[in-house]
Order: C-alpha cells, then structure tokens, then sequence
C-alpha cells in the first residue's frame, strides 16, 4: 500500500488529479456544513445538493487513482498523511457562516475548477477524459448557479455589497493560491506541463467577465513559485481542523464495511 | 454540527422575519424525456423566476432522471373549478382558437387529487377564452383544466444539463434503502441467526 502510494505521489499527471480531487473533498465537506441553514429552504437544498456534487467529483477522481495505483479510495480520501493532501487554503479556510465569505469561496473555486477538469481532459488517457467530461458539465451548472448568486447580491443593498467585497478581501490570499503547483510538477522540463499561467489568465478573465457588471473589486495576481502552500503539503491549522473531523469515524475502525 | 464550527452566535437584535414579499411562489413541472409531457412536480419559493429555476433544477429535477423543467408564477394561472366527477363541456361553448392570438400551455387533472400534466397548447386572446379553447380540447374526461400563458412561463435551456451524469442513487430514497437493503442482508446471512436471536431476547426481555 505504502509502494502504491508512493507511486501516485510520484506521477505527474496522477498529482495535477489529485490537487482537484482534494480540494473538491474538502469543499465538498466545508460547504455541508450550510445544511439545515441556508438562508431560505430551497437555498438550503441547492447549495446541499452542490456540496454533495463536490463530494462525488471527489469520489469520481479517487477511483480513476484509485483503480490506476490500486489503492482503495477511501484510503485516498481518508487515510494520507497530511503532507500528502494537495488542497489549497481556500477550501478549509472557516467561513464564519457568512453567507458572502460561502459564496465568494464556491464562485472562486468554481471558475477554477472547470479549466482544470479542461486541462485534464487533454490528457492521453481516455477513462480520465471521459470522467472529466462529465465533470466539467457539471461544473457548467455550479458556474451559472454561483453567477446568477453574484449578479444578484452585488446589484442587491448596500449592505450585501460590502459584504460581498470583505469576503473577496478576506479570500483573496487563499484565492491565489489556487495556482500554486507541487514542487515536483514546476520542476519538470516539458514547456507549459503545468499550465500555470494559463490556468491563471483563464480564472482571471472568467471572474472579471462578472465583476465587470459590479462595483466589486480584486487584486489578485499570481503568487510566484517559490511559495510553499497546501499544494505542496504545507497546510493552515484549519486544514488540520477540519482533516482531524472528516477522518474521525474512518479513524476509529479503518477499513470498516457499512 | 461541524466541531470546528462550533461557534457561539450572537444577536444583538431580535431576529426579524424576512417579509413575505421578498419571495414569491413558483409552481414547477419537470419533463422525464425529450418530447414527454410536463407533469407537476411541486412549488418552490424563490426571489425572482431566474432564481426558482435554478432552484428548481437542484430540487425537483433532482428527484427523477429529468431532461426539462417549467417554472412559472403560481399567480398566472387560470383554471376551471374542480369538479366532482367530470368537467361540464358546456363550459366550453363558443370556444374559438385562432394562431394570431397569444399561446397558452393547457394542463389537466384527470381525476381529483391526480397531479396536472400537460396537455397541449392553444392561442386565444384572453383567458376566459382560452380556458373555453381547453375545456374543449383538452376537458374530455378531466376534472380540472388549467391554463397558463406561454410567455409567462420560464423553461431550462434546451439539452442543459439538469440530472447528474454520475450515480446519483445514494442520494435518493430508493437507492438508500436498496443498499441498506442488500448490506443488512448480508450481515445477517453472515451471523449465526441463532446467536443473534438469543441475544436479542436476552437484551430486550
């Protein structure tokens, strides 16, 4: 198990998958937290049933790993070692259960998301394309869904729009580090592996194409290689947090069946 | 609750109810398949028709495999009253349609407590006219004809994506009782019935 997983931390491709898939899981799980207390019913049920989409692009992604390295994907969800989650900052970072601190989060997330699963889609393997396809339609939804959200609020009271911009602000740190890359893949000698710039240029004019209609500002440039964030196995306290509860069950019994 | 959002909140107001107008009601029909009529599939409360669609894809097109949705103002709709048996096509004398009036989407009630489905579509140039036209189109062995015009009614894009393309059954009640189903089977098959029965007596008496 240990070889298998060594293995995967030490492919390319497998790591760019890996990335998405942990930060969907944590996503995923952060966002439930909302259930039972969004701001109207059918909010609640929306945003719930895209917490759980997150949660299953999540599985989706295990099980291509899963089945290329033979590991169990809940090993993979469950049972890594901290280091060995690449989620950025910005899925675990505590939203106070701000509504506009929720939404900023998916919307940044969500425009980053759908060019990853298009840069995955370019890979030379055709289970992953296809799982990726599938995703990225999805994703469409999440997009158009969290738009509609960001239109509506920023065109709403002068209240909503304050809070709208304290929670770009307060994010804005984390948002960056959406594009930092794994020490191993900036290391490669194959122009534009990574795509970090154009993953970047491609986040950076979906998100304008909104904020263009809205007082709304950002400044978020692309933070330089040398940082060393959650891509790279250097994780908040919040991480930590929030890894130590999802994995509390998983810990008690592992490899139990339900 | 999350344990690292166990927070304390606090109020420095009394909560106050969101005002009623700040949210109207919707009533939505989902489309199982292309080209299948309409069915009701319940009412949402949303901000503004764009909102309950969206709301609507994540709620009701979500409990069947669902290829279209309508969403229209639960205020646009005119209809028969329901009646006890079957409509009285009397009502519908003097019904006349004609292509240069507005469009209005027919659903009918075959029988009382049944759900309303789409029956058609019809022009006419009001809506005491146009409930005529679908009494005598549509009302043949209903209960109750409704009618809605066309243009107030907001539909999803064509071939937008609405149902999941992964597996979705974990999340609806079948799929869960169906696994639960097949897992608590197994592990009684695997325990020795016998062991388990004595056990359970003895816990319980």
């Amino acid at each position: 198990m240990t070889n298998a997983m060594d293995m995967m931390l030490n492919d390319l491709e497998a790591l760019l998958v890996l990335k998405l898939a942990d930060d969907k899981l944590f996503l995923g799980h952060i966002q439930s937290d909302w259930t039972g207390l969004g701001p109207i019913l059918e909010e609640d049920i929306a945003s719930s049933s895209m917490a759980q989409d997150d949660l299953s692009h999540a599985l989706v992604l295990y099980e291509y790993l899963g089945s290329r390295f033979s590991i169990d994907p809940d090993v993979l969800a469950y049972e890594r070692l901290p280091s060995q989650y690449l989620c950025c900052d910005l899925v675990t970072v505590p939203d106070d259960f701000d509504w506009a601190k929720a939404l900023i989060r998916r919307w940044f997330f969500a425009h980053y998301a759908a060019p990853v699963l298009d840069q995955l889609a370019l890979f030379n393997d055709s289970d992953l394309v296809e799982r990726c396809r599938r995703l990225r339609a999805e994703e469409s939804l999440h997009i158009s869904y969290l738009n509609d959200w960001m239109q509506r609020l920023s065109s709403g009271s002068k209240e909503a729009i304050v809070r709208l911009q304290n929670a770009i602000d307060f994010m804005s740190d984390d948002a960056r580090m959406l594009f930092e890359l794994p020490g191993m893949i900036l290391n490669v000698d194959r122009p534009s592996f990574d795509g970090r710039e154009e993953l970047f240029n491609e986040w950076s004019s979906s998100t304008h194409e909104i904020l263009s209609t809205t007082n709304l500002k950002t400044n978020i440039t692309l933070p330089t290689t040398t940082v060393k964030g959650g891509r790279n196995g250097v994780h908040a306290d919040h991480f930590i947090a929030q890894l130590t509860e999802m994995n509390e069950v998983r810990c008690k019994d592992p490899g139990a069946a339900w | 609750m999350s344990k690292i959002r166990q927070r304390h909140f606090t109020f420095d107001q009394d909560l106050v109810p969101s005002r009623d107008e700040a949210l109207k009601s919707y009533i939505v029909y989902t489309s199982k398949k292309d080209g299948a009529p309409h069915r009701y599939a319940g009412y949402l409360n949303a901000p503004d028709i764009n909102m309950a669609v969206e709301y609507a894809c994540e709620h009701y097109g979500q409990d069947e495999i669902c290829v279209n949705i309508w969403v229209h103002d639960v205020e646009v709709i005119h209809q028969t009253p329901c009646a006890e048996v079957t409509i009285d096509m009397d009502l519908a004398r003097d019904a006349q349609d004609r292509d240069e009036h507005p469009k209005w989407v027919v659903f009918t009630q075959r029988r009382r407590g049944d759900i309303h489905i789409e029956a058609g579509a019809i022009h006419a140039p009001d809506s005491e006219n146009a409930l005529r036209v679908a009494i005598a189109r549509h009302g043949k062995e209903t209960v109750q004809v409704r009618v809605v015009p066309w243009d107030q009614i907001e539909s999803t894009k064509p071939n937008q994506l609405i149902w999941r393309t992964h597996d979705q059954t974990y999340r609806l009640a079948r799929g869960y009782s169906k696994s639960v189903r097949a897992k608590w089977a197994a592990v009684r098959d695997a325990a020795d019935l016998n062991e388990y029965t004595k056990d359970d007596i003895q816990n319980h008496f």
